[in-house]
């Protein structure tokens, strides 16, 4: 199948969304949604409009006991005593309170799972979750103190061929992008934090995805299309 | 569930968003509208839309999918 033509591509983005692609059809056209972005912005127009349907249909109030067992299940508790209900009903909160807090409880949850981050036992200076309509893929960790950022992939994710995905902070002055370095399409890296891009850091509130050619912009600033944005967090402040 | 069960009341209060996709769902043909409302809030699949509307499955495709087109079509015009 030619999936360069933009009228079968965006065919196969609305009954992905509609939920009528179903079967092999729908594995390879989610392949297709981390590897092409043509394909992963046509998906992200059909979710924004068909989701308007979903105004019409009643809401239904979850009995009570659904929430804790979803907490139980993405953040297991060793037992249950008062502190553990506290930390349960704070997690509803942090999931009401948006995105940008929720990327800190993702960022708890992945903190508990990976043996390696246990071990760190400072907290990131900021933290921010890069993600598209459907999931996270990038997180993202800055450690002043050691000079490093951590970015993990949490799902692999390719740019097109001959082309890479570059990190880079928006300062909240307003002044020019600074890159952050070249993300992985997969695992994770420790990007040099050199003391300067620390402080833009520290007064930045927003990252900004990129697509440059093999190596990165040699420009200093972006060439390609920004793909992705992502809320930055100062979480020591 | 058909569109017209919205009341036009409660369309000013409704983002400009839904008011149009609602518009553009109106402008569909039966069969297109309710194929896709049971795809899309029922998770149905062809098969089972099918099923629920009586008609054979080669159709109930073509509904779909030219319901969706002339709903891209309205939605970007």
């Amino acid at each position: 199948m030619n999936y360069q033509r933009p009228d079968l591509i965006d065919r196969l983005a609305s009954e992905y969304v509609l939920g009528t692609l179903r079967g092999p059809a729908r594995r390879r056209f989610e392949a297709l949604i981390r590897a092409y972005i043509p394909a992963r912005r046509a998906v992200h127009w059909w979710e924004q409009r068909l989701a308007q349907l979903a105004i019409e249909v009643p809401p239904v109030t979850p009995p009570a006991h659904v929430w804790p067992r979803i907490a139980q299940r993405i953040a297991p508790q060793p037992a249950r005593t008062a502190e553990s209900r506290v930390t349960a009903t704070r997690w509803w909160q942090t999931l009401a309170a948006g995105l940008a807090v929720i990327a800190i409880g993702l960022a708890s949850v992945l903190t508990l799972r990976t043996p390696e981050i246990q071990v760190r036992t400072v907290q990131p200076a900021q933290t921010a979750i890069v993600a598209d309509a459907t999931a996270p893929l990038w997180l993202v960790n800055a450690y002043p103190e050691t000079q490093q950022l951590y970015v993990r992939a949490m799902r692999a994710i390719a740019a097109d061929p001959g082309r890479v995905f570059e990190l880079w902070m928006l300062p909240t002055s307003g002044a020019a992008p600074v890159s952050l370095g070249l993300l992985p399409a997969s695992g994770e890296v420790s990007l040099p934090l050199p003391p300067a891009a620390a402080q833009v850091l520290a007064a930045s509130s927003t990252l900004a995805v990129s697509v440059e050619p093999l190596g990165g912009s040699t420009t200093g600033a972006p060439t390609g299309p920004v793909v992705f944005t992502a809320p930055l967090l100062q979480s020591r402040g | 569930l058909v569109a017209d069960t919205v009341d036009p009341s409660m369309l000013a209060h409704l983002s400009a968003d839904t008011q149009r996709l609602t518009e553009c769902m109106r402008g569909l043909n039966e069969h297109q509208n309710r194929c896709i409302r049971l795809a899309f809030l029922d998770g149905l699949s062809h098969e089972e839309v099918a099923q629920t509307v009586s008609s054979p499955i080669g159709t109930v495709k073509s509904w779909i999918r030219r319901g969706l087109l002339a709903l891209k079509t309205c939605l970007t015009s």
